[in-house]
């Protein structure tokens, strides 16, 4: 019956579903767990420097606010855009500790977190990816966040400029500037193109 | 710099997906009012390596699978309770709190109070010890032989004790025979009860006894 019902619910919007955990539906929530919760680790460990224990807690928190003030969600507007507000609002926080950040680098060594090597893309891709940490620690704590926010999470503009608080001109214009400079940074990698 | 706030979403979109010469005609057209070909090539080629890495790592690191249980339970928990403790709305408080107001309100106004007397019933049960005389009657028979004589005679016997100092039974007592009147001659005025006077009396007026 429960594993009927998450069939059902994977076809809803995220808004819809919301609504349903508003009503205490458990399969819901399951959903919306489903969905968003590897995402948004993702992005929190980026932002948060790959401290894996403080995205998890942070992941935490942020679903455990759907479940105990649901309330809180305007029903009127995204859910992706609200939670993603919540967590980088809670990086935010994390950032004003400076002492507990430490490099993407040095959290993936202590983690093992390391991605195999590409065989096919033309160029080394493990130096690519040493060079691309060592730059997004480098960003300022907006510049990461519209970077993972476009390019991890894939969000529109609209939705960004939601997050960030921002004009989307603004966000355009942010954005133009960084893809600029990174990739002009990084075109060593890429010498067949 | 304003002319950069109108570049439109979908070529970042494009940057992710495409080299320039895979875009059509109308996209070759939009990219090349914000960036070069080359740049566009190397901002697509940055894109979708730095996305390839992302997936990469992100794919060794997920959320720990204990942490979709634990809030699974604590959904199921809270939306468990009893009913009395469930949150509700402070609107629906302070409607309820209104009506049970409006309800104490409405039953000192309409309604008069009633004197009651209280009465408090009881049932003492006193227990008491009677006192149960019961009186036994019995009959004894005295067995006496009776002696008839009549007042005279008695008077008699108790003078002859006297002078003779014998006492008389009832076997000697013949000796001296009582005169004895008879009822007839109750009728002779010499027997007749006295009166008032002496000198009512027949015997002193028979025999001439004068008053002294």
């Amino acid at each position: 019956m429960t594993h009927q019902n998450n069939d059902q619910h994977t076809e809803l919007s995220d808004e819809a579903l919301m609504l349903l955990v508003r009503e205490g539906s458990e399969p819901a929530f399951n959903t919306l767990y489903k969905r968003y919760a590897a995402r948004l680790y993702a992005f929190l460990l980026k932002m948060l420097g790959y401290d894996t224990e403080k995205a998890q807690d942070i992941l935490q928190d942020i679903f455990l606010l759907i479940i105990e003030r649901p309330e809180k969600f305007d029903a009127g507007k995204k859910f992706s855009a609200w939670i993603y507000t919540i967590a980088a609002n809670r990086c935010r926080n994390e950032y004003r500790n400076q002492s507990t950040r430490q490099g993407i680098l040095q959290s993936l060594a202590v983690s093992g977190a390391t991605a195999p090597a590409s065989a096919d893309t033309g160029h080394d891709l493990q130096r690519f990816r040493k060079r691309l940490y060592e730059l997004m620690d480098a960003l300022s704590e907006e510049s990461r966040l519209l970077w993972l926010l476009r390019f991890q999470q894939e969000l529109p503009v609209s939705r960004i400029a939601q997050i960030m608080g921002l004009p989307a001109g603004t966000v355009k214009s942010r954005l133009y500037y960084l893809v600029k400079e990174l990739s002009g940074k990084l075109k060593i990698y890429h010498p067949y193109k | 710099m304003d002319q950069l706030h109108e570049i439109p979403d979908e070529l970042f979109g494009l940057m992710g997906k495409k080299k320039f010469h895979e875009l059509d005609e109308r996209q070759q057209e939009m990219t090349l009012q914000w960036f070069t070909e080359e740049e566009f090539d190397r901002a697509a080629s940055f894109i979708q390596d730095t996305e390839a890495v992302f997936r990469a790592d992100e794919a060794l690191l997920v959320p720990d699978p204990a942490l979709a249980a634990t809030l699974s339970a604590r959904m199921r928990d809270k939306h468990s309770k009893p009913l009395l403790m469930r949150m509700i709305p402070v609107w629906q408080a302070a409607a309820a709190l209104m009506i049970i107001a409006g309800a104490v309100w409405w039953s000192v106004q309409y309604t008069t109070p009633q004197e009651k007397t209280l009465a408090i019933r009881d049932t003492v049960y006193l227990t008491q010890e009677v006192a149960v005389t019961q009186t036994v009657y019995d009959t004894i028979y005295i067995t006496q032989a009776a002696t008839k004589q009549t007042p005279a005679q008695q008077i008699t016997r108790q003078k002859q004790q006297q002078d003779t100092g014998i006492s008389y039974t009832a076997g000697n007592t013949g000796a001296y025979p009582l005169h004895i009147l008879e009822v007839s001659s109750l009728t002779d005025p010499q027997n007749a009860a006295a009166v008032n006077s002496m000198s009512d009396d027949p015997l002193v007026q028979r025999f001439g006894f004068r008053r002294f």
